[in-house]
């Protein structure tokens, strides 16, 4: 119980580029500034992938970002929650091709072909609310996963 | 001290600065400019089925296809960019985009980000293939009858409900028989020439 509301009240983001055009991310720290007061939920953004429940992951995910990306997320630890933000971490967005013959040859395509995301955020670039209420849902997921994950039993 | 600057003080002490976004039901508020860009507000009556929409689209978000006499249209939230641009072409204004911006979805919920509408298309009398929407077949015939001078309406408009029902090769073949094919002109000239 105290675990479960430990983490619906004091989820910790980490905020991971994987290329685009850096629209996204000036959203996010857009949601970070005062005007939208995002550590009266208790979202914090922290430094080091080490300290996160959230990871937020911006951008389409180009070839030689992978082994980065896992990296980081395998260091997050559970239960860990994946927020992807915008039109190209979603699906491509505007870098995938608009046919297959087009496919772009520097990207995997959307980020769930590397890892497992959660909560999808749509928008080019997402309102800095539109981001807060996917944060919202992660919390949701991540108050479920506290539950009943295995790591956190003893 | 400045006059605007004693605005904004009094401004910042009478009103909050902060956006409570996520907060209970009745006090749910967020800034919503005016043309703002969010979900997709289909009107499917007015859709013709035209697909000049999933033409026009940047991402390939908007799709159009075809299955058995019905064409299928559809919107993948997760690629639109919201760019504006299938509503700039829609000739029918059946699309518009409103501001419903709150479109994070879990993986659960993800069908919710596909917007789905379905138009019928109608069959060749010759062939039986299927052409075009029905819809559409009748949204020309209006217009090519509108900018017709009012002597030759009457033919031309029974005319149109053959040609307009004929698939693209049948029409073809049914122009070079009645004698409406451009080919048989350039046989004719090109015959002249060598004579």
């Amino acid at each position: 119980m105290m675990r479960r509301r430990a983490f619906r009240y004091s989820p910790w983001i980490f905020h991971l580029h994987c290329g685009g055009c850096n629209g996204c991310d000036i959203e996010l720290l857009a949601t970070l500034t005062p005007r939208y007061d995002v550590e009266r939920l208790g979202i914090k953004l922290v430094s080091s992938p080490r300290h996160a429940d959230i990871l937020v992951v911006t951008g389409p995910m180009p070839k030689h970002i992978i082994p980065f990306a896992k990296r980081v997320y395998e260091q997050v630890p559970e239960p860990k929650v994946v927020v992807a933000v915008g039109s190209c971490a979603c699906s491509g967005g505007v870098f995938a091709g608009i046919d297959v013959n087009e496919e772009n040859y520097a990207l995997v395509g959307p980020i769930d072909k590397v890892f497992p995301v959660d909560v999808y955020v749509p928008g080019c670039p997402p309102k800095p609310e539109a981001i807060i209420q996917g944060i919202a849902k992660a919390i949701q997921v991540l108050s479920t996963k506290a539950v009943s994950s295995k790591s956190l039993r003893r | 001290m400045s006059r605007a600057l004693m605005k904004e003080l009094i401004k910042g002490l009478l009103k909050p600065f902060t956006i409570g976004y996520p907060s209970v039901a009745p006090r749910k508020y967020a800034q919503i400019v005016e043309g703002l860009r969010g979900k997709h507000e289909v009107q499917e009556d007015k859709c013709i089925g035209c697909g000049a929409c999933a033409r026009r689209c940047s991402t390939g978000a908007l799709k159009l296809t075809d299955h058995e006499f019905k064409r299928t249209l559809s919107v993948s939230l997760k690629e639109c960019i919201f760019c504006y641009r299938c509503v700039e072409v829609c000739p029918e204004d059946a699309l518009s985009l409103s501001t419903d911006f709150e479109l994070a979805r879990t993986r659960d919920e993800e069908r919710d980000l596909e917007i789905k509408w379905m138009n019928e298309l109608s069959k060749c009398l010759n062939c039986g293939k299927p052409i075009t929407t029905s819809k559409q077949i009748e949204r020309v015939r209006e217009r090519v009858i509108e900018n017709i001078a009012p002597q030759a309406k009457g033919v031309i408009a029974e005319d149109l409900k053959v040609f307009l029902n004929y698939c693209p090769a049948c029409r073809k073949e049914l122009a070079y028989k009645l004698g409406f094919h451009p080919a048989k002109y350039y046989l004719v000239l090109s015959t002249r020439n060598v004579t």
